[in-house]
């Protein structure tokens, strides 16, 4: 290597260095900065139940602005719950943010609730960018002070409380004010209202074990009142009605002994898989919860939890079609309570393979899955927003369409591991009787089980020779493998 | 503790497990408007082997939309009774381009949002079912 290159190299290895060094100083900036407001700010003790109970702060990111002989470190906050105004002045959603100024070598912390008037711009979650917001802070410190109140229109600042204490977040709003010749023409309106919010919470007292509830009690409602002084609208309807939040919710957690586990704002009622099965199909059922792959684990931990669908999986002599048509197994949604209930023959799985027991029980929870993601109003699941855009591109046969295109592979897997690690007796028959191990072909052609319609789209974009070699698998091997006992004779 | 005195305090301990969940319930339970349907065994039937469901005749055989009965109720006086077969084929969700098909997802999606009754009439009675929204699929 020539000197000059190493020279050249040599600038460029120190400048990224400087460059990282630099980022790392401003994140340990960052961090300490988060630190020193995460330990100063106290929202359980603010006397405004709503910011006590339902604002969480986002103390991760911490701006850092310095202008003249101000520092302003900011954090935004956020409800947990959102809640509503009905109002015609006012935009309907409260903003929340969490301000410290150090000035002339004193340090003061701020807690602002942010009304925003209807025409102004969304409070920017900075005060340091405030040229066309207008609307009233509710200004509190950080241990849940009601210090008063500072008014802003179109990014100017009035201490319309008059308090001392918030002069120094007064001065900092107007150090970034700069009045345009249009703007300043127009008279600034810094009369305010006092303003009446009642805020009405329902009180409920959870007692579970573990993820179940076992009783959910009603404690009774608390209704709280709170002051705010707000900027009067210069150009907004005269006569303005109180404020009115809407209710929100309150769960003191229990458990079954009565010891407290905690608050939360919001409730799911813990779901989980009813077995009802009996025989062999609860066995293997009951092994395939067990001892099943990643694919079975995943599969079924989507109805436990916090999920918002049940299943009720059970067995029946026989299941019938709307026909009158005996078949193997059935799967329903109710749209009144989000259930999801599995039938499985019991007739069918007397005269079946262990092996082909397993497939009919993950057939029938597939289609719960599939129903449930079709069914899901959760916008954050984007697992089941990919399965409606798959499931919407089929006519006709659209849920075994879905199910060849979105299960197939991991349905092979789960026959795969379920045979050599659990059918183990079986699995090694076959392997005496052929002198090696299933190939993966057999799997398939168990999967395609139930899948062989007309209207499959997968199964009918397959070659005539390839559907005869998964039925000839099928007839030929699959259908002789054989039934392990278990469980109890089963 | 005499058994009696444990019976009433389990008869207490229901009643007000009960009046707090319905309690509950009541809160979470929405206004819906109702559709009435009378059950004609031709377009809407029974199926005499899946008991408490009522299946419509448009479907495809493996996937069927279905209601299940939740509540019967008597001496309901609907103003105005629907004819489900031209309520379905009617709408958009019966789907009609050289091969009929039915959007059964939207079909169901569209239907929880009134509580539907179902009116089956007999020589004695009449009979007012209010059932859920359903769909069964065939595996």
């Amino acid at each position: 290597m020539s000197m000059h290159k190493f020279i050249k190299y040599s600038v460029c290895f120190f400048i990224v260095l400087l460059f990282l060094s630099c980022n790392n100083d401003e994140l340990v900036k960052n961090q300490e900065n988060a630190k020193t407001v995460k330990t100063d700010l106290e929202l359980a003790k603010f006397s405004n139940p709503n910011i006590a109970q339902n604002v969480e702060a986002d103390f991760e990111n911490v701006n850092v602005i310095e202008k003249d002989n101000f520092k302003i470190s900011e954090f935004s906050a956020k409800e947990k719950v959102v809640n509503t105004f009905e109002s015609d002045v006012l935009q309907s959603h409260l903003k929340y943010q969490g301000v410290t100024i150090e000035s002339d070598g004193k340090s003061q912390s701020y807690f602002l609730e942010v009304f925003t008037l209807a025409k102004s711009a969304v409070y920017p979650e900075t005060i340091t960018n405030l040229k066309d917001f207008t609307g009233g802070l509710n200004v509190y410190s950080f241990n849940g002070e009601n210090l008063g109140s500072v008014v802003v229109r179109n990014g100017k600042a009035a201490n319309v409380s008059g308090k001392n204490e918030l002069d120094v977040l007064t001065k900092a709003i107007n150090l970034f004010y700069a009045p345009s010749n249009i703007t300043s023409k127009i008279p600034l309106c810094d009369a305010t209202y006092t303003q009446t919010v009642w805020l009405t919470q329902d009180v409920w007292r959870i007692i579970s074990n573990g993820p179940k509830i076992l009783e959910v009690i009603y404690v009774g409602e608390k209704v709280t009142k709170t002051i705010n002084i707000l900027p009067y609208p210069c150009d907004g309807p005269v006569d303005i009605e109180a404020i009115k939040l809407q209710r929100i919710a309150h769960y003191a957690n229990y458990d079954q002994n009565g010891q407290y586990l905690g608050e939360s704002s919001t409730f799911n009622f813990s779901t989980q898989i009813t077995n009802n099965l009996t025989g062999k199909a609860k066995c293997i059922n009951d092994l395939l919860n067990q001892k099943g792959n990643s694919f079975v684990e995943k599969l079924l931990s989507n109805f436990e939890g916090t999920a918002k669908f049940n299943i009720v999986i059970g067995s029946a002599d026989k299941v019938f079609n709307k026909s009158n048509e005996e078949i193997n197994g059935s799967t329903t949604y109710n749209g009144g309570s989000n259930d999801l209930q599995i039938l499985i023959s019991t007739s069918r799985v007397e005269g079946i393979s262990s092996l082909e027991t397993a497939r009919l029980i993950l057939h029938e929870y597939i289609h719960a899955d599939m129903l449930r993601k079709l069914f899901s109003t959760d916008i954050n699941d984007i697992e089941a927003a990919n399965f409606r855009e798959v499931y919407s591109r089929y006519a006709g046969e659209q849920y075994h369409s879905a199910m060849a295109n979105q299960y197939m592979s991991g349905m092979k897997g789960a026959l795969k591991d379920f045979h050599k690690y659990v059918l183990r007796e079986d699995f090694d028959k076959f392997v005496n009787y052929y002198g090696k191990e299933p190939s993966d072909e057999l799997y398939e052609a168990m999967a395609w089980n139930g899948l062989k319609e007309v209207d499959v789209v997968a199964w009918n974009n397959l070659t005539p020779e390839k559907k005869a070699s998964i039925d000839a698998m099928y007839n030929n091997v699959a259908k002789k493998l054989t039934q392990v006992r278990l469980c109890d004779n089963k | 503790m005499s058994k009696f005195k444990i019976f009433v305090f389990l008869g207490c301990t229901l009643v007000i497990h009960l009046f707090f969940l319905n309690n509950l319930q009541a809160q979470q339970k929405i206004k819906k408007d109702t559709l009435y349907f009378k059950i004609d065994n031709s377009y809407l039937f029974e199926n005499k082997n899946i008991p408490k469901t009522f299946f419509i005749e448009d479907g495809n055989g493996h996937t069927e939309f279905c209601f299940q009965e939740a509540e019967i109720l008597f001496d309901l006086k609907p103003i105005r009774v629907l004819d489900l077969k031209y309520f379905i084929r009617n709408s958009k969700f019966f789907i009609n381009q050289g091969k009929t098909a039915l959007d059964i997802k939207g079909l169901v999606d569209f239907m929880k949002n009134y509580k539907i009754i179902l009116i089956r009439e007999s020589d004695e009675k009449t009979e007012y079912i209010k059932v859920d929204v359903s769909i069964m699929i065939f595996g």
